[in-house]
């Protein structure tokens, strides 16, 4: 049995953690796991790494000297920089997003009514991004091989024309 | 006169759980038992005039109001939000707090009330 991919979800409000975790849990292919600070989870990463990692911007809500999301944030792409970090806030101010997208984030999405089917969406972009970039890259190693192929071919072609070879076959004259 | 209208409407908590009853509640007992501990938080960091403390709290409650539908506390917690974050109207804030509170207080009875339906 295929194993189900693993997703953190960072969100120092219970009731938002919550939320996430249960309505992400209704997708039959991961595995949720939550966490009230981004510490909590850098630990978990180290055990574990994960796909994707919803982590909520404001995370001192409860802790006060929290490390906040965009410092987990950076932290996550320094320990396992394949994994795609969602940012969650209630900020939707423009440059909070960039700023989030600039440390790697691969998306962010501002909290209310909108935001879990916005994550379910995510998840499953996440996985086409993954599966395209996976095509892509078997391709590309393809075109190699048939390129190495091809270089092969014409080295062994010029070795038998330069070595007199060829022209002993039948048929050539 | 118009009449009681209640603050909170759980169409949009129904739609998320499909209608199940007992996320439903299990959601309303989670906001029941946070939201009061986060009213407690936000007095105090005003009264400590740690208005940084206070606008990371009612930023953290905010959204949640929103599920309950509660719209009209949700903008009176963004006014705080506002308040404490660009520090203006400071005066405002322990009035803005009391009425917040008189809200919460309210929203306590309808969701207690619903819990009961929810046969919780």
């Amino acid at each position: 049995m295929a194993s189900k991919a693993l997703i953190y979800i960072v969100d120092d409000e219970p009731l938002q953690r919550e939320l996430l975790a249960d309505h992400l849990g209704n997708m039959p292919a991961y595995e949720i796991h939550s966490f009230g600070t981004g510490e909590e989870c850098l630990a978990a990463i180290k055990v574990r790494i994960p796909t994707i990692v919803f982590l909520d911007y404001y995370l001192n809500s409860q802790v006060k000297d929290a490390m906040d999301g965009t410092e987990i944030l950076q932290e996550i792409k320094k320990l396992a920089p394949a994994i795609e970090v969602v940012m969650i806030s209630g900020q939707d101010k423009i440059e909070v997003a960039v700023n989030s997208m600039k440390h790697g984030a691969f998306d962010y999405i501002v909290k209310g009514e909108g935001a879990f089917v916005r994550a379910e969406k995510t998840v499953f972009n996440i996985y086409r991004f993954h599966k395209l970039t996976g095509t892509a890259s078997r391709y590309r190693t393809l075109m190699v091989l048939f390129g190495i192929g091809m270089l092969l071919m014409i080295i062994l072609v010029i070795y038998l024309q330069t070595h007199g070879y060829i022209s002993k076959l039948p048929g050539w004259a | 006169m118009s009449e009681n209208k209640e603050l909170t409407d759980l169409s949009y908590l129904r739609s998320l759980t499909g209608g199940a009853n007992d996320k439903m509640a299990k959601y309303i007992r989670m906001f029941l038992t946070g939201a009061p501990i986060s009213l407690q938080q936000m007095e105090l960091y005003a009264l400590s005039k740690d208005w940084s403390g206070l606008k990371g709290t009612a930023h953290a409650l905010k959204p949640q109001l929103g599920y309950f539908g509660a719209k009209g506390t949700e903008e009176l917690l963004k006014n705080i939000e506002r308040m404490a974050g660009d520090q203006v109207d400071l005066e405002q804030i322990p009035s803005s707090l009391e009425n917040f509170k008189a809200q919460l207080d309210l929203i306590t009875v309808e969701l207690e009330a619903q819990l009961k339906a929810l046969g919780n």
